[in-house]
């Protein structure tokens, strides 16, 4: 009898340890190892055996990133391994959700990697703000990362005042057409906000649909990109940049015409049917089958292009006017350091960004990577023609941070609301500047 | 010494079960309720609020009571429509006929199928350009009976719940099945010799012996209605216009995206105060007429 | 003259029987039926904007391959089946030996540590996960597999033990007994004569479980992030980019991930019924 029970629980806890000693299953290796790229070796490898010591201690870094990112990914980390045999370097992949669930997980049981991918903005600043990031204020000093780095890339990751992030991506989001479409009525790029009227008016008249758009849950940021873009038009570049630090009264009279003009396209009929749970996925599709002409995406719009196998000459894109220099909306994303790194994590981490990022990677690899890069030195593979016109517009007309990185979270939560309730004529605009300033205000009274 | 071995020994069967389920699910959950009572980011020390969180809600949030109303609604609509569903397709198969076995397991099937899924697949369905439903009535020259569905505030709930339906009958449906099986022909038989038709027979006699069915169907039901998540977070994520959150999603959004731990917790204890609330009753009110 | 009144009537309300299922099933089928069709576009077809009826020139099977070769979805499907197959016989003795306990042996208070088992049930997952995820951290874990049977097995055990309870009191204890006289230790009772009757009910908590777990999303996400050691919900997951999804791609491993399912379904479903009659009877 008892040595029945005995033998029993012998048998499970057995098979509970086998279980936790296992942890992985067991499998072929996908990507097989190798041979380290012999052009990558020269610069990367110096740059690393300068901050590193002559012969260096084994060291151990984690890396969280998106599972968007894999591909290409495994390649990279391969040869980084090969190249710098004392590194472990360890990669965890998420999808969007799931890898800022983990952040924040991490965050609060102080288990974050050695390095994770982030955003810029709110989200990033979260991490800033409660003092988990590496701060670069310093070290991008001593290392001349102002000419290592664009300008551009450096200010989005500083959130606060912390230069948070190794800067790998600069996004921004102008409006793309399909130029066929422009041309079969005569149209051109609007270079003020009354031609861009104009071109809505003419598309709608002749049964297209002018502009492809999302609205929440998935899609509030999509919808956003215009209005955004309103709110830059009538309260003009301060105004806008004080509303997004919140110093300024969203209930003032630009946001008020901003919604009113935004209900006077919903009522004219300037937007797709069913936009407002439509996915963000369905308005680039819109523009490849011609059902609607115009959409405010991201430059990587252009990657999107190639990946669907679309013809890239009946596509065109400028910047939205919006008065003035036409600033974009723009962010940035990059790789934060946890803030508790030691200096040989640090030096390896930095080995492992400058080697994943590095020019000779790059331009071996240029599928791989959003474009542009904050990094220079790197220039775009030629078929990325619409971008390399957006960097060089964007040189001129400067950025403003993208609302929905600029504003705290309960009150980008509120605004998609309050988007979907001016669609739906529940709101009137008055209304909706009141109610995102009661946002603002609600959020500020309890933080 | 060895009826002492014996007697505590007895417990050892019940020891794994109640050891793993206290510290998984018991243990995190008290802990749940103990943060309810905080502010807290993640990352800044805890501050403790009292009862500020629960105050909060019921006095000042609207969302909350939005959520609340999305799940009371959600809650009516299972027990009436899929329970009445559930019961209709049990009856059915419930009488003998060629291929049932492959019709009850072809309407189960869904059940098994990761919400994720369901609600990625739906979401398409759904979508007011090139969903399946929209396009359907186009190509039978009904174009005029288009919807927005789920892009629509007034009816996205429904529309969620219709998806929820076709993947929700199976349990529910196999549960009345074995129930009604269970009730002894022998009853209904007599029954029917003695002159009652179909419908009383039904009524009087097949459903008061199929009383403890009924009440796992219905609270598992209630149970599942007051947590439903993964499907409305999968179709609409609580939009359009905040119009589809529930209270799971609500504590959801709260939790991970503002980081108020505290007021997730909150809206967590509330969810489950509700439902003991409606089952505890039911319980009571079952064991009273038993 | 009667009888062929009543076999004609009997084969109308047939015919409209099979009808109407027909029907029904038709219905039934059209999500399923979504997923195929977008299934076998090819990227360029799908962004064509044609409608979701029109089929292809080229079936592009090419999107079952990326699903499972680029996709990963082999990998995925591997993990889930280790993890189902361990977690559920584990499961459903741990629970077998629970409900043995309050069914047949002298505990105090069985109702009572019956309905704490029940309360779980009750619970969304959701008001757990913040904690366990702490303490999983600070335990080291994360990413571990016993960690993720270790949840599972917690947050199963009341449905567990409510159909096993429910089975086991209809055993007559009479067994019990007669084995009891034969000199038979207890887990005897349990293993040679309990579960071997219990059989139906154990089918179809294997089933229900096997399911449940290999669909579980929820505390897969947040407990396993090793993309190596994800499960099939997860995995898919990967599918949905960050600014744009690749819809073919995603259902083709979506229909994919459904196969073992419709497999392990249709094998078991035949005992459902009788497996749940214990339960469902208090």
């Amino acid at each position: 009898m008892k040595k029945n029970l005995f033998i029993i629980t012998i048998v499970v806890v057995l098979s509970l340890i086998l279980s936790a000693c296992g942890g992985d299953v067991p499998q072929a290796d996908d990507v097989a190892d190798t041979p380290a790229d012999d052009a990558a070796d020269d610069t990367t490898a110096d740059d690393a055996a300068d901050d590193a010591m002559e012969e260096p201690e084994p060291v151990s870094i984690t890396v969280w990133t998106l599972s968007s990112r894999t591909a290409g990914l495994e390649e990279i980390i391969d040869d980084f391994r090969a190249a710098y045999p004392y590194i472990t370097i360890d990669v965890s992949y998420a999808d969007g959700a799931g890898h800022q669930n983990n952040l924040l997980v991490a965050a609060a049981t102080d288990t974050l990697p050695t390095l994770w991918f982030n955003w810029g903005g709110t989200l990033g600043g979260y991490y800033a703000d409660n003092g988990l990031v590496y701060d670069f204020t310093d070290y991008a000093a001593a290392n001349n990362w102002d000419q290592k780095f664009d300008k551009a890339g450096l200010d989005l990751m500083t959130l606060n005042g912390v230069m948070s992030a190794y800067p790998t991506a600069l996004s921004m989001v102008a409006v793309f057409y399909r130029a066929d479409i422009f041309e079969k009525y005569g149209l051109s790029e609007p270079t003020t906000f009354e031609e861009f009227e104009t071109v809505l008016a003419t598309l709608k008249e002749n049964g297209e649909t002018p502009i492809a758009t999302a609205g929440s849950p998935s899609g509030g940021h999509h919808l956003m990109r215009l209005m955004e873009q309103l709110w830059e038009h009538y309260a003009g570049p301060e105004l806008h940049d004080e509303l997004n630090n919140m110093e300024a009264s969203w209930d003032n009279e630009a946001v008020v015409q901003s919604f009113a003009k935004f209900q006077e396209w919903v009522d004219k009929g300037y937007f797709n049917e069913g936009f407002l749970t439509a996915d963000p996925d369905v308005a680039p599709t819109m523009l490849y089958s011609g059902d609607a002409v115009m959409t405010m995406e991201l430059q990587n719009f252009e990657t999107h292009l190639f990946t669907a196998e679309q013809d890239p000459s009946l596509f065109g894109t400028f910047l939205f006017p919006n008065g003035g220099t036409n600033r974009m909306s723009a962010f940035g994303e990059g790789y934060q350091f946890n803030a508790n790194v030691t200096d040989a994590e640090l030096a390896a981490g930095l080995a492992f960004m400058d080697y994943y990022y590095g020019v000779d990677t790059v331009t071996a690899l240029p599928t791989n990577y959003k474009y542009p890069m904050p990094v220079q030195g790197v220039s775009m593979p030629a078929e990325f023609v619409l971008t390399t016109e957006l960097v060089e517009a964007v040189a001129e007309s400067g950025t403003f941070t993208i609302n929905d990185q600029a504003l705290p979270k309960e009150v980008i939560q509120a605004l998609f609301a309050i988007q979907d309730n001016l669609a739906l004529e529940q709101m009137t605009p008055e209304e909706g500047a009141a109610a995102l300033q009661e946002a603002v205000e609600e959020y500020l009274a309890n933080n | 010494m060895g009826k002492k071995w014996n007697k505590i020994s007895n417990y050892f069967f019940l020891l794994p079960a109640f050891l793993i389920y206290t510290s998984v699910v018991i243990g995190p959950s008290l802990y749940t309720i103990y943060l309810s009572f905080f502010k807290w980011n993640g990352v800044k020390p805890k501050v403790l609020v009292g009862l500020k969180n629960y105050i909060n809600l019921f006095s000042k949030d609207k969302l909350f009571w939005l959520s609340l109303k999305n799940n009371l609604i959600w809650v009516v609509l299972t027990l009436v429509i899929i329970m009445a569903l559930a019961l209709a397709f049990a009856l059915l198969f419930n009488r003998e006929f060629k291929g049932r076995a492959f019709f009850r397991s072809y309407f189960y099937f869904p059940y098994t199928l990761s919400s994720i899924l369901v609600a990625i697949t739906w979401k398409k369905m759904y979508d007011p350009s090139i969903g399946i439903l929209n396009e359907s009535l186009r190509a039978l020259s009904l174009g005029d009976f288009t919807s927005t569905y789920t892009a629509n505030p007034n009816i996205a709930l429904y529309c969620i719940f219709v998806a929820a339906t076709w993947q929700g009958i199976g349990q529910p449906m196999i549960l009345f099945l074995t129930g009604l099986q269970t009730v002894p022909k022998e009853i209904v038989e007599a029954a029917k010799i003695d002159g009652a038709g179909p419908i009383s027979s039904f009524f009087l006699i097949t459903i008061p012996m199929m009383k403890e069915t009924f009440f796992i169907v219905i609270a598992t039901l209630i149970i599942s209605s007051m947590k439903v998540y993964d499907i409305v977070l999968g179709i609409t994520g609580g939009g359009p216009a905040n119009s589809t959150h529930t209270l799971a999603t609500y504590m959801r959004a709260q939790s991970f995206l503002y980081t108020h731990y505290g007021i997730g917790a909150a809206i967590a204890v509330v969810m489950f105060l509700i439902m003991l609330l409606i089952i505890v009753p039911y319980i009571y009110f079952l064991a009273r007429t038993d | 003259m009667k009888n062929i009144n009543l076999r004609y009537k009997k084969n109308i309300s047939k015919a409209f029987l099979y009808i109407g299922l027909l029907v029904l099933v038709v219905i039934w089928s059209i999500p399923i039926l979504n997923i195929f069709l977008t299934s076998i576009k090819s990227k360029a077809d799908y962004f064509s904007g044609m409608g979701l009826f029109e089929l292809p020139d080229k079936i592009h099977w090419q999107n079952y391959i990326d699903a499972w070769q680029i996709g990963r979805l082999g990998m995925y499907m591997k993990n889930g089946f280790f993890v189902a197959i361990i977690k559920v016989p584990l499961g459903i003795f741990i629970e077998a030996m629970a409900a043995f306990a309050l069914t047949r042996l002298p505990i105090k208070k069985k109702t009572l540590i019956f309905l704490y088992f029940l309360l779980g049930m009750m619970l969304p997952a959701q008001l757990a996960l913040i904690p366990i995820t702490i303490a999983y951290s600070k335990l080291h874990l994360i990413n571990t597999y016993f960690g993720l049977f270790y949840a599972y097995v917690g947050f199963g055990t009341g449905f567990g033990i409510m159909v096993l309870r429910g089975f086991f009191k209809t055993i007559p204890s009479e067994l019990d007994d007669a084995a009891k006289i034969d000199g038979c230790s207890r887990f005897q009772i349990l293993f040679r004569i309990i579960l071997p009757i219990a059989k139906p009910a154990i089918s179809t908590l294997f089933i229900m479980d096997f399911l449940g777990t290999w669909n579980e999303y929820v505390l897969a996400s947040a407990i396993i992030n090793d993309n190596k050691m994800k499960t099939v919900p997860t995995g898919l997951m990967n599918f949905v980019g960050e600014n744009f999804t690749d819809t073919s791609l995603l259902s083709a491993g979506a229909f994919i991930s459904i196969i073992p399912v419709l497999i392990v379904f249709l094998i078991f479903q035949k005992n459902f019924v009788e497996g749940l009659s214990g339960a469902v009877k208090g």
